[in-house]
């Protein structure tokens, strides 16, 4: 049923554009596809829902592909998931490999892609069975987990993270209350009765704060000129590559469901593995090709694994899938353990179109690449006013509100402001979708428990979530910990 | 004055006052009770979290202060400047856009970015604009059908 659907002549356009863009912005450095996606989502509400979730879907698989491009070519990562890719991708490019380099990040990331995809099939209807027991104390400790997670794996102070998804928390309760109908902070601002618009909000904090940030310093691409032949890999490449690609698909898959996972730390902890158990370790950073085999397979597999809480839980693990579920909810779909049950086209067929997505990808990184190149050469003094002016369009068109704009450039300053001292908007971005989320989970467990807040630790699977969430919360502080009993104890001596 | 606190110490006071806004204004639309938890219940404890968190972030901030952390001003050796002209520019278009319409709006704003972004000369910033509001006229408003403001000249 899936195949059928995500075969329609309308779904694989729509998947084309897609994995198009998602591979163009993700081949240019200073627009990621959280911006991307927050820029095209005005645009898909005039398309049918599964179609719009396919074409979005496409854009973030596909930045992990074009990601890896400039890393290698330029030493400058795409996108933030192909960081590693710049260690010694980069490296095999000067050596005169960067055919091979480009080739088996391509292949890799097809592989990787589709064992993501064989895993979500197998996962995701189990765990939408186990979803159907979720009651509000659950959904609460899972929001606490995915936010904990998320803060935890960020760059930076926890603490600040932290504050981040408390601003984020509170900035979901903004607008007429479900549960009452009253209005609260609105500010008499009428636009803001239906809550603070996450289009908004994610444009102006990683689309505008980005460009508010590059214009500042003067960035000079100086691309590697170098012949880009051989692109598919030699056998001695594929032996080498083989094991990593797999080790990859496996750590991406598995990080990528966790709630604050992601391709990300897939790439980096995959490129950690592979230098761990390599026999020469040594090597590493100076252009082998295991370093850049593993990486961008992880990070393929963890966005296939992203979509598992998504889809059978209706909890998104990173900021790209909380706002492809505030897309999700805007186009009728109700993405959580229901959806399986009610609506298979759509849960399938947007499994499927995945699938189809990923060949299609291959098809268009290998033999365009030197398109790709070409694009690279454009002057970002050209680019920024092009991505400035698609997010005040995107914004605009959603609700014909000047409102909503000025939204969004307070914050885009905000966000540079973020970005100067050092806080990470990613964290507020999951809260704000998911506030409303756990503001009506907690009131909900508390009027059902007469108020009696053990109703979190007295259910199983809610207990074992807190639990989950203390531990990461607690975890740093044991080396800390540990150095400051040593210190007494050698006072005491 | 900037430099008895470092980064850190200013961004958590802000945050903690922030905070203690936050939790002030959620008591006016009712916390309730824990058996009856009102709409102010979760943005209070959100602006409590806030403080708290802040409390804690200011405290290891002073720790790193006594290690030798100081105020290191975020503007210095970028050319912030760009981004308040950008900053500015797009809040003149918001501004703009409903009297002057989509068009000359974009050709305008667009001029002005591309001369921020690389001194182009105005006349190559000029053309630079008017070329992108042809064409992001005819891709968003004649090909999507996308609503868009139309000025005095109705485009």
């Amino acid at each position: 049923m899936g195949l059928q659907v995500a075969l329609e002549p309308t779904n694989l356009f729509f998947c084309l554009v897609g994995v198009t863009i998602g591979t163009l912005i993700g081949v240019l450095p200073g627009i990621g596809p959280l911006a991307t996606i927050s820029i095209l989502l005005p645009i898909t509400f005039k398309a049918p829902p599964l179609s719009g979730i396919i074409m979005l879907a496409g854009v973030y698989y596909g930045a992990l592909y074009g990601g890896s491009t400039t890393s290698i070519l330029v030493n400058i990562p795409g996108e933030a998931a192909s960081v590693v890719t710049c260690l010694d991708g980069y490296q095999m490019a000067r050596q005169g490999k960067a055919g091979p380099a480009l080739g088996i990040a391509a292949f890799g990331s097809f592989i990787a892609g589709t064992l993501g995809i064989v895993g979500l099939m197998l996962a995701a209807p189990p765990l939408a069975r186990l979803a159907l027991q979720f009651g509000p104390q659950e959904y609460f400790s899972l929001v606490i987990l995915g936010l904990t997670m998320l803060t935890f794996l960020a760059r930076g102070a926890m603490w600040k993270s932290l504050t981040m998804a408390a601003v984020g928390i509170f900035l979901g309760c903004i607008g007429v209350d479900v549960m009452s109908g009253s209005e609260r902070f609105t500010l008499d601002i009428m636009e803001f009765a239906d809550g603070i618009g996450i289009a908004p909000v994610a444009m102006g904090l990683f689309g505008i704060s980005e460009v508010l940030l590059n214009v500042e310093q003067s960035i000079e691409r100086s691309i590697f000129k170098t012949k880009i032949k051989h692109l598919f890999p030699s056998l001695r490449d594929w032996a080498d590559s083989i094991l990593p690609i797999l080790r990859g698909s496996i750590i991406g898959f598995f990080l990528g469901i966790l709630p604050g996972g992601g391709a990300v730390i897939s790439s980096f902890i995959s490129y950690a593995v592979e230098k761990k158990i390599s026999r020469h370790p040594e090597k590493f950073g100076t252009g082998v090709i295991e370093g850049v085999a593993g990486p961008e397979s992880a990070n393929n597999s963890a966005s296939a694994g992203a979509f598992i809480p998504l889809l059978t839980l209706g909890i998104p693990c990173n900021p790209v899938t909380a706002l492809l579920l505030g897309a999700m909810i805007v186009f009728g779909m109700q993405p959580g353990p229901l959806l399986l049950t009610q609506h298979p086209d759509l849960f399938w067929g947007t499994i499927a179109s995945m699938y189809v997505g990923n060949f299609m990808l291959l098809a268009l990184n290998l033999p365009l690449i030197g398109i790709w190149v070409r694009i690279l050469k454009v002057p970002y003094a050209i680019l920024f006013p092009l991505i400035l002016l698609f997010c005040l369009i995107g914004v605009y068109s959603i609700n014909n509100s000047i409102t909503e704009m000025l939204m969004m450039i307070l914050f885009g300053i905000i966000g540079y402001f973020f970005k100067k001292f050092e806080y990470e908007a990613a964290p507020l971005i999951l809260a704000l979708v998911l506030g409303p989320m756990f503001d009506v989970a907690l009131r909900r467990s508390l009027l059902t428990s007469a108020g009696d807040i053990t109703t979190f630790i007295t259910r199983p699977i809610s207990a074992v979530l807190l639990g989950s969430a203390l531990v990461i919360l607690v975890f740093p502080l044991l080396p800390w910990f540990k150095k400051k009993r040593n210190e007494i104890a050698d006072l005491k001596e | 004055m900037f430099s008895r606190l470092n980064n850190d110490q200013w961004s958590s006071l802000f945050w903690f006052i922030c905070g203690l806004v936050f939790c002030i204004a959620s008591i006016s639309h009712g916390v309730g009770e824990l058996n009856n938890p009102g709409i102010g219940f979760t943005p209070f404890w959100a602006g409590f979290a806030i403080s708290a968190f802040s409390v804690i972030g200011f405290v290891k901030s002073a720790l790193k202060q006594r290690e030798g952390v100081r105020w290191q001003s975020p503007l210095k050796g970028v050319m912030w400047w760009r981004a308040l002209l950008t900053a500015g520019a797009l809040i003149a278009y918001a501004f703009l856009l409903p009297s002057l319409g989509f068009a000359l709006c974009t050709a305008l704003c667009v001029s002005v970015l591309i001369r921020i972004g690389k001194f182009y000369r105005w006349p190559v910033a000029i053309v630079g604009g008017i070329v992108t509001a042809f064409a992001t006229y005819g891709l968003f408003v004649a090909l999507l059908k996308v609503q868009l403001p139309r000025g005095p000249w109705g485009f």
